[in-house]
């Protein structure tokens, strides 16, 4: 059964795979809670052309697209707080004219497409080395953020206006929200897929409300309601052959399910 | 002759949304440890008074000052506690106990990389103990009553060390034997903790026999001193544009 471990690619997928796992529900929590759930979608499709852009520079699309989605959250962040537009279409007009960015410039440079798919919904068989570096590092850089900025995360995202009344930078903390959340989707696009990932960063949180008793024990319950489908959903989608990503998402939702059942045993 | 500091200290203040005039030409000032109560009918201005003192928006005539500082320049703001008009925005869907929102209250407090110290349990459980809310601290909002949120609410802002404490419609969605409970528990912390208490309601009667001082708010400020001097028929007919009387209760 562990035989799979021989394989080189194997344990990066699941080196990568846990530091995804760890990270995409840490910073899911503080989208859910501050309703910004859909960012989640609209930053993959932007590290979709991120991605893309990284093929038809041949540079390394994982970093490109890290920096290529930082920038646009950056972006998305920016014209959400003028205030001049409705958020919720600021997020459409990035997600749809990211996914045409990245149509046009598949159709420029035909010969990666093939590759491209796998940004799409993941593989285990394509984390390359340089990628589980820059993975690894990027990583551990929002987990350090998150534990450094958690208790300002969770002021403005219960009481947005109370924090700023007592001087919390609102502003700067929803901008490094939104950057973190950037990176994580750019980083684990090569594991879980980008149609995928906002999936990764929700659906352990609600699995993890179901039963918790506070905030805290919410993201640890998230956390490892995320390591067990991703590390289920590599074992699984090994032996059966089958997609990495979409196993992951659908042992997420089924571990959601389960919560479901036990939160009703328990009432 | 020199400036006496005030707690607030609000100059000239006018603002609009738009060509809507929302205040006109404010002013007034609050001692500290005073207990003040602002009245006014809805659309008053009574919220945007409220925001533009604690800095969420500014004016565009005139100055607020707090503890003689202005409010722009104000550094010491975990000085001020504030209790929105809605029950926060809290979404009480997602799980988080009393103990953490009431520790929230210490976030600007903390040193570097986030960490709570000894003093900021400490004081967070100082502020469960005022507000009598130490036996809730691991109950999740959502198991909460409407007058127990508001002491929680109240609580966050005790746990930051605030002396100057701003509530806006805070017994809006408590019940009527929840609410005199309530502003005895308030009474309570003004005479112990010398507090600086603002209560923004539209409740003229309950307000008026709880605070020493009143602010009556019509987009100008109407009238401004002690509840029994302020009450009159000739201003509440300013405030209202009704002839209306309010028989003040003492306790």
């Amino acid at each position: 059964m562990f035989d799979l471990f021989q394989y080189g690619f194997i344990v990066r997928a699941f080196i990568a795979g846990a530091v995804i796992a760890v990270i995409a529900p840490m910073i899911g929590t503080f989208l859910v809670v501050r309703r910004y759930s859909l960012m989640a979608d609209t930053l993959a499709h932007v590290a979709l052309a991120g991605v893309a852009i990284g093929l038809l520079l041949q540079k390394q699309p994982v970093l490109v697209s890290v920096l290529f989605t930082l920038i646009a959250s950056l972006g998305i962040e920016f014209l959400r707080k003028s205030g001049k537009f409705f958020a919720e279409s600021v997020l459409a007009v990035f997600l749809s004219g990211s996914l045409a960015l990245a149509v046009v410039l598949i159709s420029m440079a035909d010969g990666f497409n093939v590759d491209l798919f796998s940004y799409l919904f993941g593989s285990i068989t394509t984390v390359a080395k340089s990628d589980l570096a820059v993975i690894c590092v990027l990583g551990t850089v929002v987990f350090m953020a998150i534990l450094i900025l958690y208790h300002k995360l969770f002021f403005i995202g219960f009481d947005e206006e109370v924090a700023r009344v007592r001087g919390v930078n609102v502003s700067g903390l929803n901008f490094a929200l939104v950057a973190m959340s950037a990176v994580t989707i750019a980083l684990s696009m090569r594991v879980v897929g980008a149609l995928l990932i906002g999936a990764l960063m929700v659906i352990p949180v609600l699995t993890a409300m179901q039963i918790s008793r506070s905030f805290r024990q919410t993201i640890v319950i998230a956390v490892g309601t995320s390591v067990l489908a991703v590390i289920a959903g590599i074992f699984l989608s090994y032996h059966l052959d089958i997609a990495t990503g979409g196993t992951i998402v659908l042992t997420a939702i089924l571990l959601f399910a389960l919560s479901l059942v036990v939160k009703r045993r328990v009432a | 002759m020199p400036r006496v500091k005030k707690c607030i200290d609000v100059e000239h203040v006018s603002f609009s949304y738009g060509a809507e005039k929302v205040l006109d030409d404010v002013t007034f000032s609050l001692a500290f440890g005073e207990y003040a109560g602002i009245i006014g009918p809805n659309g008053s201005g009574k919220t945007t008074l409220v925001k533009i003192i604690t800095g969420l928006l500014e004016p565009q005539h005139g100055t607020v000052r707090l503890f003689g500082e202005h409010v722009r320049s104000f550094s010491d703001r975990h000085a001020i506690g504030y209790v929105p008009q809605r029950l926060s925005q809290m979404d009480l869907k997602f799980p988080v106990t009393v103990e953490e929102v009431v520790r929230s209250g210490r976030t600007t407090q903390q040193l570097a990389f986030g960490h709570f110290q000894k003093s900021d349990m400490q004081a967070v459980n100082e502020a469960l103990a005022v507000t009598d809310i130490t036996a809730l601290r691991k109950k999740l909002m959502s198991e909460l009553s409407g007058g127990q949120r508001q002491r929680v609410f109240i609580a966050r802002a005790l746990a930051g060390e605030s002396k100057l404490l701003i509530l806006d419609e805070p017994s809006v969605g408590i019940d009527v034997g929840s609410q005199e409970r309530f502003y005895q528990f308030l009474r309570h912390m003004h005479r112990t903790l010398h507090m600086t208490i603002v209560i923004v309601s539209h409740d003229v009667e309950v307000i008026a026999h709880e605070v020493e001082t009143l602010l009556c708010l019509n987009k100008t400020l109407i009238s401004h001193g002690n509840p029994k001097s302020v009450l009159t028929r000739k201003n509440f007919q300013e405030l209202y544009g009704k002839d209306l009387k309010v028989v003040l209760h003492g306790h």
